[in-house]
């Protein structure tokens, strides 16, 4: 067995801050050879959310329709993905536990027409065609290295399809070989247009930058906590009227699946929490409805 | 530096356990950082990680037991097979066993490897000086080009570029 890959993979990121360190934001764009970025591009993005920035709104802790821009969508789904593996749903341990044994494979878990997938061929995110691993886990085993990762559905049209396996857990599980790929795409069936185009459609809610600090609060309902930061605006009758505060949420990506309510196109996206550790994302930008504030944070 | 394929070759040859997976991964990476529109870090970072998984027959299955270290030389070796080997023994049969991959070759094995690195940095940089909204000379000033520019338009601005290059390889015995 002889395998190889080059892994080329970079990305720019920017903070602007601004009227005595009161006002920050962030912009961030994954990239392979540097001709997708746009300096200037990421420059008045950054411009115009520090003016959005010049009004402030106080926001009381509550549930939101909100915002998620492809970067926050990555962050949040990376840790859905990281908590896939089958053996842990089949020990009883996971969201995608079965109450009473066995894992909710087939089971419908949105709203929308969602679909979730690795393909080693997505023109964008080319990724390994085979299984390379240092170490067994309940996610890979040394035994599988040198198997063909090949295109696989996680979700698809909302339903569960597949969890992450070894060739020893899908025996264990009765299930198909479906081991972790290294790249993930999310697309919503009818979903279009930009970040832009999303505020446009939200009557009152939130827009977020970031999702920051995301930790895990309880694994069987894959329920995560975290804070925002780097600018929370309010959006009515759909624009931007001002920033809010900051806040500390509390929300599942599983559930958030079933609360769909708009969606963009997909795009190659940079996870910020993830940033370095997580590449090969192509994610659409979301809104969220009822997503849970749970406390405001006074960070600024 | 060994190269990672000589270097597999020569432990997959010296491996006495019945099987032996080597898994090398090669990483270079470009780091620019500006903080209030001043450079801070311009680096360059080079990881080797090389992995040496021993296998052992056992009862109708087999054990397996690895080593990861950031780098290992020649001299090394044996020394890093007995570990593995040592490793494999005790952890006795795995419970994730299933028969491994034999003559599979994906991706061009003898390709060398090109790094990220000084050559990079300079690229990314004379590419985000030339990205700003106005045309700008690329010159042996252009560090301070980009700084000028940026305070003109009255905004601390903190920017990173990464750009990192992973090679990959894994060999059976």
């Amino acid at each position: 067995m002889r395998l190889r890959k080059d892994s080329p993979v970079g990305r720019v990121e920017m903070t602007g801050k601004s009227h005595e360190r009161t006002r920050s934001t962030w912009s961030g764009i994954e990239t392979r050879d540097f001709k997708n970025v746009s300096v200037s591009a990421i420059d008045a993005d950054i411009r115009q959310r520090l003016n959005w920035q010049a009004k402030k709104v106080d926001m009381p802790a509550g549930r939101y329709d909100t915002i998620l821009p492809s970067g926050s969508v990555a962050d949040l789904f990376t840790y859905m993905l990281w908590v896939s593996g089958a053996r842990d749903a089949f020990e009883g341990q996971s969201v995608f536990s079965k109450p009473g044994g066995g894992a909710r494979v087939g089971e419908k878990l949105s709203n929308v027409g969602f679909q979730f997938f690795s393909d080693p061929n997505y023109a964008q995110l080319p990724a390994a065609n085979f299984v390379a691993t240092a170490v067994s886990s309940p996610f890979s085993s040394v035994f599988d290295n040198g198997q063909p990762i090949k295109y696989v559905d996680w979700i698809k049209d909302g339903v569960l399809q597949s969890l992450i396996q070894t060739r020893a857990t899908a025996q264990l599980t009765s299930l198909d070989f479906t081991p972790i790929g290294e790249n993930a795409i999310m697309c919503v069936d009818g979903g279009t247009g930009t970040l832009t185009d999303l505020i446009s459609k939200v009557d009152d809610g939130l827009l977020l930058t970031t999702f920051w600090y995301i930790r895990m609060v309880d694994p069987n309902s894959l329920l995560l906590t975290g804070l925002t930061r780097d600018g929370v605006y309010h959006v009515k009758g759909g624009e931007v009227v001002g920033a809010t505060n900051n806040f500390r949420w509390n929300d599942s990506p599983v559930s958030a699946l079933n609360r769909i309510a708009h969606a963009g196109a997909t795009e190659w996206t940079q996870p910020r929490e993830w940033a370095g550790d997580v590449t090969n994302m192509a994610m659409p930008a979301l809104v969220i409805k009822d997503f849970n504030m749970s406390t405001v944070s006074p960070g600024n | 530096m060994i190269s990672a394929q000589d270097l597999i070759e020569k432990i997959t040859s010296a491996a006495t356990c019945d099987d032996c997976i080597v898994v090398v991964k090669d990483k270079t990476q470009a780091n620019l950082r500006w903080a209030a529109s001043t450079l801070t870090t311009n680096g360059v970072i080079t990881e080797r990680s090389v992995t040496v998984i021993a296998f052992i027959a056992q009862d109708g299955g087999m054990a397996s037991g690895g080593v990861t270290r950031t780098d290992v030389n020649e001299a090394d070796i044996p020394h890093v097979l007995e570990q593995a080997i040592a490793a494999a023994k005790a952890a006795g049969k795995a419970e994730d066993f299933a028969p491994l991959a034999k003559n599979v070759s994906l991706g061009d094995w003898d390709a060398r490897h090109v790094p990220t690195g000084q050559r990079s940095s300079m690229t990314l940089l004379q590419h985000l000086v030339t990205c700003l909204h106005d045309p700008l000379e690329i010159a042996s000033n252009s560090l301070v080009t980009l700084n000028t520019h940026m305070k003109q338009r009255g905004l601390a601005q903190k920017a990173e570029c990464v750009c990192a290059k992973i090679h990959l390889l894994v060999a059976l015995k």
